[in-house]
């Protein structure tokens, strides 16, 4: 929050390390999960992810501590961005449709039933997540899988906060339907 | 039709309309409230919501298992060398 000022230019290498330390290592787990989102590569996403902390360090003496998730989100869209300009067009749409999410489950207390019809549902949303048009699948990565709020998505992907509200209506709308086509919810008429 | 009044339908409606915000924690207080209340009364809507928040619960469960810790260690390792080296490393990309 602001309760700090922000880092001062003089005794820029402590000062600038102080501040890396206080605004931006605490959100590397963050943006590790938001660049796997964007990159889906894991290799690509920790090279994401290091070119975005350096480019924080650089910038860090001019961050004025205020929101630095945000800041940060900002900071990895435009260095995802650039590094999509200087490859080949067509890498951004590879993979697109492959789904190497694993159902990794321990045991719990549930019915086997339970967790049969979990299984399924879970396998359902997954599938549906996949088949979603890219736009919408990231935005519900990044809001649902990743955690981020509806501010911080739109920080991650430099758009308005109300495309990402509808974008993710639309796309949690498809899920159920989804669902519905399964039998695993029941149909009903409204909205 | 069923015998759903005006009333009820604007109400469903709202609801309809507040609900991701509602679920996802991102409506103001006195939308929730309402919601919340809505919820309460009436089933469908009620029904709906349970399968959002399944729909919410199962993609959280999805991603749950991918935190790649071996990743994070590196990232936090390059990120301490950037402090230590005043951004000077080795990796520094561009």
């Amino acid at each position: 929050m602001t309760d700090r000022p922000a880092a001062p230019s003089h005794d820029r290498g402590s000062t600038s390390s102080a501040a890396f330390a206080r605004y931006v290592e605490p959100e590397i787990a963050v943006l590790y999960r938001v660049a796997s989102t964007l990159v889906r590569q894991p290799a690509d996403a920790q090279d994401l992810v290091q070119d975005t902390l350096v480019r924080a360090y650089r910038a860090i003496d001019r961050f004025d501590g205020t929101h630095p998730r945000a800041w940060l989100l900002t900071i990895l869209r435009n260095t995802h961005r650039n590094r999509m300009r200087t490859r080949l067009p067509r890498l951004l749409t590879v993979a697109e449709h492959q789904d190497s999410d694993v159902l990794d489950r321990g045991g719990d207390p549930r019915s086997a039933e339970d967790v049969v019809v979990d299984a399924q549902f879970e396998a359902v949303v997954v599938d549906a997540l996949a088949a979603l048009p890219t736009m919408h699948r990231v935005v519900v990565q990044l809001v649902d899988v990743d955690g981020l709020s509806y501010a911080e998505a739109a920080d991650a992907l430099g758009i308005p906060r109300g495309t990402v509200m509808s974008r993710l209506h639309r796309a949690r709308a498809r899920i159920r339907t989804r669902l519905v086509a399964a039998g695993l919810v029941p149909h009903r008429s409204l909205s | 039709m069923s015998l759903m009044s005006l009333t009820e339908m604007v109400r469903c409606l709202r609801t309809s309309r507040a609900l991701q915000r509602y679920l996802d924690g991102e409506a103001d207080d006195l939308t929730a409230a309402r919601v919340a209340a809505h919820l309460e009364e009436c089933r469908r809507c009620g029904l709906q919501a349970q399968t959002y928040r399944a729909i919410k619960q199962a993609l959280r469960g999805s991603g749950s298992g991918n935190v790649d810790e071996l990743a994070l260690h590196r990232l936090r390792a390059f990120s301490g060398s950037l402090t230590a080296s005043g951004g000077n490393s080795d990796d520094d990309p561009r």
